[in-house]
């Protein structure tokens, strides 16, 4: 399998196959789109790159996205209303019929005491270009996801952070993200940056009481006056390109609450070793593990 | 939690969790047989349809099936046979659950007895039960493996690693049960013999079903053995 991560015009890939020890990487790398590039055919050129680069014939695909390739909204229903009827209206008061627009809207439900919905608007072409190409290689994709949330996915198949109550997944960046889940059911999705060193909220869905307890913990632990995490039980964290020094402070500090996601620390792979800081950049790619023993 | 996937409908998305694979065990073998391409409607297929001699004789069979169901009721030994085979079902009524947990309870007795092959990975998700030993010993382990498929009559796999070591690898169809009184929670580190009490103490409580197993090794030789009642299904 093929698993390719988005951040921004860069995409990481890994093309890893089962063995009798686990699933083994086979190649690792980056590629970077060109200037050039019409952005109608990222998606295919971009694939097809991938596949000329790894030698395959036909393989199957796992894609994820980069956030910024789709909006978001959040929808609160009242307890009285079936939820299903209340979101369809609601979308097409505000978006129109689902069969005539360019986007796919999907919902997903926040933790039940909260009554809410994180609705994702997903552009139409992106999977259209997509199933072209794997028409046009005999291949298939077998799953697009989406940014952190394809990161929380690798944290339960190779950390299993869902045996935990709560935990927390965080992307560091020039914006950062964060999810929080409690009782395994999402908590809160939130967006912050960091503004003459205090971090402050872009973007919240969900509960942000939660997300404003979390981003303070963070913001004190880059400041080296706290070191713990205390708002959930495990924090797990990622990055995306560039140099932030929080990232070196979150692998020295040795609390055993706090562990980045690395998937070459958990699965076998033929090349070279890889530093943590790149491994961190691959954290995506892992959601295509689900649902093999790792 | 969800895992968010683009590629299904839109909508409410239910939480997935449990029935989404995003890779199957089958995919390599298959793969140069994936070609998507566009489907012809129900009714063209029905149309176009010609059966085969195959298709007759599988007709027959059914209509055979559903006469002998209907007609002569099956009887209470009949059914009760088909469930002493450990593959059956999925589903753990109360006597295969026993019959698995004695299985389970004798494999980790027989294993005590050895001294050269040790528990690598156990865990009990996907509704199987995958259980891994290993040893530096090839003739210890192929002559485990004999001994446990005489026993149990358990299908078992042998492969090596790249550390000089033998994996002897068998899977018991398992599905593990919600539990909403059962607070058990157990993270612990030790060694393998601490381990095996604490596995053979859930099979005595009869707790193992209700909750999702993981045994890992690390770099020191040390278990970490974490289990969890499950709240998913």
């Amino acid at each position: 399998m093929i698993s390719i991560s988005q951040d921004k015009k860069t995409f990481y890939y890994i093309h890893w196959v089962p063995s009798e020890s686990g699933p083994l990487i086979l190649t690792y790398g980056k590629e970077t789109l060109k200037a050039n590039t019409d952005s109608n055919q990222v998606f295919y050129d971009i694939l097809d790159t991938i596949r000329i680069k790894t030698n395959n014939v036909s393989s199957i695909y796992s894609m994820t996205i980069d956030s910024n390739m789709v909006s978001f909204s959040e929808t609160q229903v009242d307890k009285s209303f079936d939820h299903f009827d209340v979101i369809d209206w609601f979308h097409k008061k505000t978006i129109g019929n689902i069969q005539d627009g360019i986007d796919e809207t999907f919902h997903y439900s926040f933790s039940k005491n909260q009554n809410k919905y994180l609705n994702m608007h997903f552009r139409s072409h992106i999977k259209k270009k997509m199933s072209l190409f794997a028409q046009d290689n005999n291949s298939e994709i077998r799953n697009i996801g989406l940014g952190i949330f394809s990161a929380e996915v690798t944290a339960r198949c190779i950390l299993n952070a869902d045996y935990n109550d709560s935990y927390a997944i965080l992307q560091i960046g020039k914006e950062c993200e964060a999810l929080i889940i409690h009782g395994n059911e999402l908590s809160s999705y939130v967006r912050f940056s960091i503004k003459n060193k205090k971090y402050e909220i872009i973007k919240n869905y969900g509960d942000i009481n939660n997300s404003k307890k979390l981003i303070k913990e963070i913001e004190l632990l880059k400041n080296k006056k706290n070191l713990t995490i205390k708002t959930v039980d495990h924090l797990y964290f990622y990055k995306k390109q560039g140099k932030f020094s929080i990232v070196k402070q979150l692998i020295d500090n040795d609390k055993t609450n706090i562990s980045p996601i690395n998937i070459f620390s958990h699965i076998s792979h033929n090349n070279k070793s890889i530093n943590i800081q790149d491994g961190l950049l691959f954290a995506e790619t892992g959601c295509s593990l689900w649902g093999i023993d790792v | 939690m969800f895992n968010v996937n683009f590629l299904g409908h839109p909508g409410i998305q239910p939480d997935i969790v449990n029935n989404y694979i995003s890779y199957r065990a089958d995919d390599e073998k298959n793969i140069k047989n994936v070609i998507i391409k566009k489907e012809p409607g129900f009714f063209t297929k029905i149309i176009d349809y010609v059966p085969s001699k195959s298709d007759y004789l599988a007709f027959s069979i059914i209509v055979v099936l559903i006469t002998f169901f209907i007609v002569i009721k099956p009887q209470k030994k009949l059914v009760n046979s088909s469930k002493k085979i450990v593959f059956s079902s999925l589903a753990i009524n109360a006597k295969d659950l026993d019959e698995k947990y004695l299985t389970l309870n004798n494999i980790l007795d027989d294993l005590k007895l050895q001294d050269e092959i040790k528990i690598l990975k156990i865990s009990t998700q996907n509704n199987y039960f995958n259980f891994k030993m290993f040893s530096s010993n090839f003739n210890k382990i192929n002559e485990f493996q004999k001994i446990l498929k005489e026993k149990y009559n358990l299908n078992f796999r042998i492969a090596n690693d790249n550390k000089s070591n033998f994996i002897l690898s068998t899977e018991i169809p398992w599905k593990i049960y919600n539990d909403i009184d059962e607070k058990t929670k157990i993270q612990n580190v030790g060694e393998s013999s601490f381990i095996i009490y604490t596995i053979q103490d859930l099979i005595k409580k009869q707790k193992l079903h209700k909750g999702i197993l993981g045994v890992d090794i690390n770099k020191d030789g040390y278990y970490f053995i974490k289990f969890s009642p499950s709240n998913k299904l």
